[in-house]
């Protein structure tokens, strides 16, 4: 290395100091490129003014870089998915206690009420109708009742099913919107 | 500056085909820095400077297309040359083919217009 020069060394400080977003061993890297390249520059005989000037100044180039990487951050891309992974098992960890909740109690309302609904308009039906299946009692309710009250059961039992069918969905989005995004997509919101 | 800025059409273009013109520089030889932006000095029309030439190798390191060496120069101290790896030598096949097929579509349609 050439002594260093104080022109040369505020401009690569200034450099440094501009790449400051980037990792420190890249910024680092960096810095050392362009001090190779003045240097071979000016080992070229070329005067310091016109080989800084032709670089630009710093937070230009600083820019440039930013910009470039940007396009394929590897680095960034590394930590972007890692964090996404602890994002994605953390949401699972808390996800899989509400869900099983919410799909335990929604799941066995919406299966036992629409089924049950339907069992008693086809007893009330048959009831009606004067045939006595054996092992059921209606409890002295009129066969007319017990088939309106079927469709009311059915109701709550499928709406238990769509407020199951919302939450899954809700879950899905939540899970689909942790996922990295895919290469060339823009970055979500 | 009187001259306008590059229009971003212009600069886009660029952008694609300088990577093709970096890997091909190193298909042959190393290179270091310095060298490779004097090289792409020669082609005004890249209008590669130092603030596009030095962010570019460095994508194309992380990239894992390149990859540098340390070797004693002549004079002064040891440079930092850049090697092709052999992903970025698939990676310039590729390219050259796309090159090379995307100028002979817009030189046919420059040339005729589409009329046959």
């Amino acid at each position: 290395m050439t002594q260093d020069n104080p022109v040369v060394e505020r401009y690569l400080e200034r450099l440094a100091t501009a790449l400051k977003s980037f990792e420190c061993a890249e910024s680092a890297e960096i810095v050392n490129d362009l001090r190779g390249h003045i240097e071979e520059a000016q080992a070229m005989g070329k005067p310091l003014d016109a080989v800084l000037e032709s670089i630009g100044p710093a937070e230009t180039l600083a820019r440039a870089y930013a910009i470039e990487l940007e396009l394929n951050p590897r680095g960034a891309r590394f930590r972007r998915t890692v964090g996404g992974v602890l994002r994605i098992v953390g949401i699972l960890a808390a996800a899989s206690v509400v869900s099983l909740l919410v799909v335990g109690m929604l799941g066995s309302v919406a299966l036992a009420f629409t089924v049950s609904g339907l069992v008693l308009i086809v007893v009330g039906a048959l009831e009606a109708a004067g045939v006595h299946l054996p092992n059921v009692q209606l409890g002295g309710l009129s066969p007319w009742i017990v088939i309106a009250i079927g469709p009311i059961m059915s109701a709550i039992g499928l709406a238990a099913l769509a407020g199951l069918w919302t939450y899954l969905r809700a879950l899905a989005r939540t899970l689909r919107r942790a996922l990295p995004a895919r290469a060339g997509a823009p970055p979500a919101p | 500056m009187a001259i306008a800025p590059p229009s971003e059409w212009t600069s886009q273009l660029r952008r694609g085909v300088l990577e093709l013109c970096v890997l091909r520089i190193l298909r042959d030889k190393t290179s270091y820095g310095y060298e490779i932006v004097t090289t792409l000095e020669a082609w005004a029309p890249l209008a590669a400077g130092e603030n596009t030439v030095y962010p570019l190798l460095r994508r194309l390191k992380n990239d894992g297309q390149l990859e540098t060496l340390m070797a004693e120069s002549p004079a002064g101290p040891p440079r930092q040359y850049y090697r092709l790896t052999s992903q970025g030598r698939r990676r310039l096949q590729g390219l050259e083919k796309e090159w090379g097929e995307l100028a002979r579509a817009v030189e046919d349609c420059m040339d005729s217009g589409g009329a046959s």
